[in-house]
């Protein structure tokens, strides 16, 4: 252990005279997990690229066991033993787990004709080897999200992966598995594999990483054994500056009720669910998956079919049947899939900015360009999104500023209740920390804000006032300072008839 | 709407050089035409070939804007038999000619509508949907005509498909004013945003609380009514309705707006574009009709300029 494996040493990389790397290190050690961490932008993916043979580098050396390296394409790097794991997963759901990790491997045929026991055999030994419980003859699509991830790195091993490459192995998981994850990446560090681990959750790279780089605009700005370094060490070398306050709440006066749901069911994971919010509140949802938590928001905004109860918005009930009706009654919501629910990527940031508002812009349904613009304008300055201009695609902005239109969006229809579904998923830690200082300025600001996370720190950072959600129902309550970690997550755990429950 | 400052420059120079090459087909047509086909460069020619395209040009407005929200109505050129065989009967009938030509225009909205309902209610897929309504109306203009061909109608209703004011055919005027009327709901009005938002994701746009069914409904009635609006002008012009009325005009329009330049999967496109195509395709028919080349070899020469054109888009 610990003998030395790879290094990338000064690499560069310019892509039409913009660099995206400058003078990147890294050093791989056999049997120990390497945290690969920087801001969006900051060339994590542009160096993984290069290790993989996709990218060829212009400048700088690699060697590998000893010997300098130059990988023309991927299939050289995955024949060399260097392995990468994406966050979608490479497998073909149709076929079967050791189809999937034999595909196109000559050694599990004879005469042309592929072995089907030997392939299975051994397809089953490495599964078994890393602690995997299905079996290989099963399909992958009924695979869970975690076995089909299991499936990956068995993949990688059968290919004699020495260096593996985990690109934000977490962020499919529920947390609930992570752990489960942390094992077979132990086991993987007891074969002598040496792993990148590629992520922007601290937590888990403090709990799993033996050493740690911090890129930063295409340069290695920090490099550290992760006992020796703190989680605010990282972020400010992350961002170049130091943070002192990650999660910059401030009290805001907490008025009266602004919106109250009763008996709220989604017919589905969501039981029972009665909560209000108030004026100038932000009230956390916590719960693992199939808890209610990220259900519970959906209901709320008209999404699900068959969703019921009763809504009361200043005292006067509305109903919520569609997200028409919803964004009429003053809720705005941020939807946690920023691709598919939140943005048009292919469209200017104006037109995405201005979607949920636009026909309040206009003058018998023709558009009033220039309280458009002045809309559009007053947003991007308010929000500090960075851009070319607002006729810029939104595919072209970083996941932070992406996330900035999608809340923009929301904020010009004026609403009076927001509701946050993960808003900071894929959004680098700068980012982060202007949106939650905005949610806190909004709070301030009179607004009520329901915020749900699958990052419990985002939770405890943010909320006045968490509801632990368990099986559909509020299963605890704590008030803002109650409430660390650890009570959150056995909340979370808990039945809801062992506690004492209620609202 | 997405051009200005830095993408405009880039946007233009991807425009330019499509319509570079449409505008350079026409051209070459001309040329084409004008030395092989006799009386092909005569001023009633000319005015021939706009009214030919009048009709085919008020179907292609709605057809692009449902292409453009990434849907498609393949029962278009059904709808132009229902709606032209309705009204020729009205009056042959003897009913008023403003009344006839009301209930045409009713009968687009309605088969329209249903079309709209059974997309956006029912979701299930455009293509699928028109490809059952269309022969469904068709099988419904056999029945209304019993295979007979509707004429004889009053002298005042010719007007509309033969007269002319100020030396252009009614028709090319009418076309006129809804091409604009339409590049201005497009570019202007939220309506046109709508359209766009849900042609590039559907997702989001329902997430922005838009009533995604209630555009796509309101899409296909309009084209409905635009259908039966060109029907009307066709009878007029052709002084006959008959149960194969309006046949493989989808193709011809959609065949149209893919040369244009629309995406055949929504989003991206420009009505400018579909209008040269409706242009080429229209000069083309005319030319080589002129020139006495049967229909067959019409279709070859063009589906080659389709795949062309299309692949002119991926390059």
């Amino acid at each position: 252990m610990g003998e030395t494996i790879l290094e990338m040493q000064h690499i560069a990389k310019a892509f039409s005279g913009v660099y995206a790397l400058k003078d990147a290190q890294l050093t791989l050690q056999k049997g120990r997990v390497m945290a690969l961490v920087g801001e969006n932008g900051a060339g994590k993916s542009t160096l993984m690229r290069i290790l993989t043979g996709i990218y060829d580098h212009d400048g700088g050396t690699i060697l590998y066991k000893g010997q300098p390296v130059h990988f023309k394409n991927a299939m050289q790097a995955r024949d060399a033993g260097i392995a990468i794991i994406h966050q979608e997963f490479n497998l073909f759901p149709n076929l079967t787990v050791a189809e999937n990790i034999f595909l196109g491997d000559k050694s599990v045929q004879s005469h042309g004709l592929v072995d089907w026991q030997a392939m299975n055999r051994r397809a089953q030994e490495l599964v078994d080897s890393i602690g995997g419980t299905f079996s290989v003859e099963e399909k992958v699509q009924e695979l869970s999200v975690q076995n089909q991830q299991v499936v990956e790195i068995v993949k990688a091993l059968a290919a004699n992966a020495e260096v593996l490459i985990m690109d934000e192995p977490t962020s499919a998981l529920p947390e609930s598995e992570v752990q489960h994850l942390f094992r077979t990446i132990r086991g993987l560090k007891a074969r002598g594999v040496a792993i990148v681990y590629v992520s922007h959750r601290l937590n888990e790279i403090f709990e799993i990483c033996d050493d740690i780089t911090v890129l930063r605009d295409g340069v290695t700005a920090f490099l550290s054994e992760v006992g020796a370094t703190t989680q605010q060490e990282v972020v400010a070398q992350m961002i170049g500056k130091e943070v002192t306050v990650l999660y910059p709440k401030q009290d805001a006066e907490i008025g009266g009720v602004v919106f109250e749901a009763r008996h709220l069911s989604d017919g589905d994971t969501v039981k029972d669910l009665s909560f209000c919010v108030h004026k100038g509140e932000i009230l956390g949802l916590y719960g693992l998956v199939g808890s209610g938590a990220t259900e519970c928001p959906e209901a709320l905004f008209g999404l699900v079919r068959g969703a019921h109860g009763t809504f009361l918005m200043d005292g006067r009930e509305i109903s919520l049947h569609s997200p028409a009706q919803a964004v009429a009654n003053r809720i705005a919501y941020v939807p946690p899939d920023r691709h598919r629910q939140g943005i048009i990527r292919q469209l200017s940031i104006r037109f995405n900015l201005t979607l949920a508002v636009v026909r309040r812009l206009c003058t018998r349904s023709v558009i009033r360009r220039k309280d458009e613009q002045a809309t559009v304008d007053d947003y991007i300055r308010k929000l500090r999104v960075k851009c070319a201009g607002d006729s810029q695609k939104v595919t072209f902005l970083s996941g932070g500023n992406q996330q900035k239109v999608v809340i923009a969006k929301w904020l010009a229809t004026n609403p009076a209740l927001l509701i946050l579904n993960d808003p900071t998923r894929g959004v680098d830690v700068g980012a982060k920390a202007e949106i939650y200082s905005l949610i806190s300025e909004l709070a301030c600001a009179g607004m009520a804000i329901v915020i749900t996370s699958s990052e419990i720190s985002e939770i405890l950072g943010m909320s006045d006032r968490i509801l632990v959600l368990n099986e559909g129902v509020v299963s605890r309550e704590f008030l803002r300072g109650q409430a660390d970690q650890k009570s959150l997550l056995s909340a979370a755990l808990m039945r809801p008839d062992e506690t004492q429950g209620g609202v | 709407m997405v051009q200005q400052s830095s993408s405009h420059a880039k946007m233009l120079c991807v425009l330019k050089s499509r319509y570079t090459l449409l505008i350079g087909i026409i051209a070459l047509e001309f040329l084409l035409f004008g030395f092989l086909a006799p009386y092909f460069l005569t001023l009633g020619n000319i005015l021939n070939i706009l009214r030919q395209i009048s009709e085919i040009g008020m179907i292609s407005i709605p057809l692009t804007f449902l292409l453009l929200s990434g849907h498609m109505d393949l029962s278009v050129g059904s709808i132009v038999g229902v709606c032209g065989i309705t009204c020729g009967m009205l009056l042959r009938a003897g009913q008023p000619v403003v009344l006839a030509i009301l209930a045409g225009i009713a009968a687009g909205a309605v088969v329209g509508f249903i079309n709209g309902v059974i997309v956006g209610k029912l979701k299930i897929q455009a293509v699928v949907v028109t490809i059952g309504t269309q022969v469904m109306f068709r099988g419904l203009c056999y029945i209304m005509t019993s295979g007979r061909a509707v004429s004889g109608y009053p002298l005042s209703f010719y007007v509309l498909g033969g007269g002319d004011i100020l030396g252009l055919p009614i028709s090319v005027l009418v076309l006129g004013l809804c091409y604009v009327g339409a590049w201005f709901v497009l570019e202007r009005t939220y309506f046109g945003r709508y359209i766009l938002a849900i042609g590039n994701n559907q997702n989001t746009t329902r997430y922005s609380g838009i009533r995604v069914d209630r555009v796509k409904i309101l899409l296909f009635t309009f084209c409905g009514i635009m259908t039966a609006v060109a029907s009307i002008f066709l009878i007029s012009r052709l002084s006959s309705a008959e149960a194969t009325l309006g046949s493989g005009y989808e193709l011809d329009i959609i065949t149209a707006a893919l040369i244009g330049g629309i995406d055949i999967n929504g989003g991206s496109g420009k009505l400018q574009g579909t209008f040269l195509g409706i242009l080429i395709i229209g000069i083309l028919r005319n030319g080589l009709n002129l020139m006495g080349l049967s229909v067959i070899y019409q279709s070859i020469i063009l589906g080659v300029l389709l795949l062309v054109a299309v692949a002119k888009r991926k390059g």
